[in-house]
């Protein structure tokens, strides 16, 4: 009796939490000849994290990054994301596959929300078999908030010697922040077209 | 019954030790170790269902307040005006129930020291404001000197301020542990009107100033974002009704706490020396929690 009393007077203060930074993510699923090449996300910030870090690094406040502020953007508020592996969680048929580095960072500024876009290298061949690649995004510190974009949150490209299907699960297995959280992850099977 | 505190306030323990750090500027524990954490503490499917709203509700009061704000800044209005006002509070409030913040100290605290709802208020009150204080004085005196690198230089300074809180916290804790373990060694039987023994009123301000010197994440980023839309004197206008929405958390983490331990005292008054020995258990149980958070959060700071 004790314990339930306790449990329940206590359990507000521990079922909600606050992100301090939100994100919109779009992933586009980029095959080629071989197979899967990897993963291209588009972040885009909420405005009031935007503009903080805008005030910080378009340093000639003209509104939009160059190429000089750009590489502060990275240097300053990306490259670290090393260590929390991108955000990104991806398995490739069950196994855990560790990230090895990121290309084609760009950062843009539109109507005052900053967007990331960067590739992640993530080779899987196709073969006769299935392939089961399945990725989550989300900070699992929960400082940032990521939830897929509204619109189009996800697109395959140069699929046309494949034989694809895809679909969002509740990735139980991801749950995070004590169990609290179940990030929606992608899980998509190919193989190559007979 | 110690058992269910243990285990509860473990949950405060790990909660509070993750997660107030950037991502952006800092180190992450791997994540096989991460990952075995998580599945020892598992949640309730209907929490997270819960969870999952609460989020949606989180991220459109963001975006409702940056769009107010702009509004603003394109339109003076007191309706306006008062209406930011109104969500920063709310905002400060839903922002306060996360990890950081104090809770799971308060509530360790309070089941430490025999009090009343009036000084659970106080301790909010504290910490809340201190809170957004310290990090409004950060933004301010970068503002007034180098005006740049604002993330990287209020890193900085909170590793800082975190070293010196957590060593404040760790020597209070011990302080309050021995103290309390000395009046059980002094009485061999604590009778009902001795139980102030475990009341150190003195301790309120220093255990309040230690947690709140920290400075809160999302106070900075609210007026850096008033900052750049040139509003700055409505960003701390803001800054002051999102702690007073913080504020009203952290105290009432600290009523229920206090609210909880009488109820439970009261269905133990019939049997005084079950009292006697719930009130020992949660004195030093309290105490040694303050004193362990200090330590493990000490620890955090150095071996990333």
């Amino acid at each position: 009796m004790f314990n339930t009393f306790i449990i329940t007077s206590f359990t507000p203060f521990f079922l909600i939490a606050h992100p301090h930074v939100f994100i919109d993510n779009k992933i586009s699923v980029i095959f080629d000849d071989k197979g899967l090449a990897g993963f291209k996300h588009e972040w885009t910030f909420d405005e009031m994290f935007s503009s903080a870090i805008t005030q910080e690094f378009d340093l000639n406040a003209d509104g939009k990054f160059d190429n000089e502020e750009i590489k502060e953007v990275v240097k300053g508020a990306f490259s670290n994301l090393k260590d929390h592996n991108y955000f990104t969680d991806i398995t490739i048929n069950g196994s855990e596959f560790k990230i090895k580095e990121f290309g084609d960072f760009h950062a843009v500024i539109d109507s005052g929300l900053m967007i990331y876009y960067f590739f992640l290298p993530c080779e899987v061949p196709a073969t006769a078999d299935n392939q089961e690649v399945k990725i989550a995004v989300y900070d699992p510190t929960y400082f940032v908030q990521i939830l897929w974009a509204s619109e189009d949150p996800y697109s395959f490209r140069d699929t046309s010697n494949l034989k694809l299907s895809y679909e969002i699960i509740e990735d139980e297995e991801n749950s995070y922040y004590y169990g609290q959280i179940i990030p929606e992850a992608l899980k998509v099977k190919f193989r190559k077209n007979p | 019954m110690r058992k269910s505190i243990l285990l509860l306030s473990l949950f405060f323990i790990t909660n509070s030790l993750i997660a107030q750090d950037n991502p952006f500027l800092s180190k992450e524990k791997s994540s096989s170790e991460r990952k075995k954490i998580e599945k020892t503490l598992g949640s309730p499917r209907f929490t997270q269902k819960i969870f999952s709203k609460i989020a949606l509700f989180q991220r459109s009061l963001n975006k409702r307040l940056s769009e107010l704000t702009r509004q603003l800044k394109e339109k003076k209005s007191t309706k306006l005006f008062f209406l930011i006002l109104f969500v920063t509070f709310v905002y400060g409030v839903v922002h306060a129930l996360g990890p950081g913040h104090g809770k799971t100290l308060t509530f360790s605290y309070f089941l430490s020291q025999e009090t009343t709802i009036k000084k659970g208020i106080t301790v909010g009150l504290i910490i809340g404001f201190l809170h957004a204080a310290s990090a409004l004085t950060l933004v301010l005196i970068l503002y007034f000197t180098v005006k740049k690198a604002y993330f990287n230089n209020i890193e900085n300074a909170s590793r800082a301020i975190k070293i010196i809180s957590y060593s404040l916290i760790t020597c209070l804790g011990l302080f309050l542990l021995i103290k309390n373990l000395y009046q059980i060694k002094m009485r061999k039987n604590i009778e009902k009107k001795e139980l102030q023994s475990f009341n150190d009123s003195k301790s309120i301000i220093p255990f309040s100033v230690a947690v709140g010197l920290i400075p809160c994440p999302g106070t900075t980023i609210i007026l850096l974002f008033s900052l750049s839309l040139g509003i700055l004197k409505i960003g701390i206008i803001s800054t002051f009704f999102m702690a007073l929405g913080m504020a009203t958390t952290i105290s009432s983490a600290g009523i229920l706490t206090i609210f909880a331990k009488d109820n439970i005292k009261k269905i133990l008054s019939k049997k005084d020396n079950l009292l006697s020995l719930f009130q020992r258990t949660v004195s030093v149980l309290g105490a040694f929690f303050i004193f362990t958070i200090g330590i493990l959060l000490l620890l955090g700071v150095y071996v990333k």
